[in-house]
């Protein structure tokens, strides 16, 4: 039976839960082989497969270990689902150069998933508010030009 | 109104706006009321007239900027747009000289329209720190430690 929007959704979000709780090994379910994130051009452009996948996000929460992904809208339609969500994140590890400030870090992203007929996502692309991370460590302004 | 009528008015914004630069437009598709909610360069937009100025600023800027539409996902009272915004810099842009070159960025947009089928929101994560590498406003930076 093919897969529909609403189980679709399901595993967005059991996807973002297994990232938040460490889960790396349950990604495997809701990824295809060659699953491919397209991120933002100039800091994440591109990662291929699941273990590229595992590689990224544990790195991710290796850095900043209580990481959580909150989905703030969810919306589907035929094999795709969009997210917007909420990261929150302590600053505990040097990162970008900056010691830790143990301050907790909070941007926004959106995600636009497409799943194949049988409910596992085959590609993505995101969007993440990096910017504003930056800027709360401190690594960019928050004024631009006139 | 409905899932399809939305979808063709996020085109025309896009087309007829965003491309052609007609902002009278914006009065058949949005209320006034409008409020953006974006990303780190522009957190915040609030009323139809500031999109209208905002609009007319980019232009003036990058007289050919326009935006193609790559995909969509709608539900409910919601459209969903992954769009690539081009122009080429022909005129000041937060208080840089034109460079004459091409810049282009990337974005999620998360449209919600009213009973009349308006749009009253909008939620929008865009990839322009590579816009802003390019313009010289902001360092080249990578992910990663050091």
């Amino acid at each position: 039976m093919p897969t529909t929007p609403e189980h679709n959704k399901n595993t967005v979000i059991r996807f973002f839960l297994a990232a938040n709780n460490d889960q790396l090994q349950e990604l495997d379910k809701f990824m295809a082989e060659d699953f491919t994130t397209y991120g933002p051009q100039s800091l994440l452009p591109k990662a291929v497969g699941r273990d590229a996948h595992k590689g990224g996000i544990g790195g991710f929460k290796a850095t900043f270990p209580d990481a959580k992904i909150e989905i703030i809208h969810i919306f589907a339609e035929g094999n795709k689902v969009m997210t917007h969500q909420k990261v929150t994140a302590r600053h505990v590890k040097e990162f970008m150069g900056v010691q830790p400030t143990f301050k907790y870090l909070t941007w926004t992203a959106t995600q636009l998933a497409h799943f194949n007929d049988d409910g596992i996502m085959v590609e993505r692309y995101v969007i993440e508010d990096f910017m504003s991370m930056f800027q709360q460590l401190g690594i960019l302004p928050t004024k631009f030009g006139g | 109104m409905g899932i399809e009528l939305n979808k063709q008015n996020v085109q025309r914004f896009y087309d007829e706006v965003i491309g052609m630069g007609d902002v009278s437009v914006i009065d058949d598709l949005m209320c006034s009321e409008f409020v953006h909610h974006g990303d780190a360069l522009f957190p915040y937009i609030g009323g139809s007239e500031a999109i209208k100025q905002g609009v007319k600023g980019v232009k003036t800027a990058y007289p050919d900027g326009h935006t193609v539409i790559e995909d969509m996902v709608a539900e409910g009272d919601i459209v969903v747009v992954r769009l690539t915004w081009r122009g080429t810099h022909l005129g000041p842009f937060m208080g840089k000289e034109p460079t004459g070159k091409v810049h282009k960025w990337a974005g999620l947009s998360t449209y919600r329209f009213n009973n009349e089928g308006k749009i009253i929101e909008r939620w929008a994560n865009q990839d322009v720190m590579p816009q802003l590498m390019a313009l010289g406003m902001i360092p080249e930076m990578k992910l990663g430690g050091g």
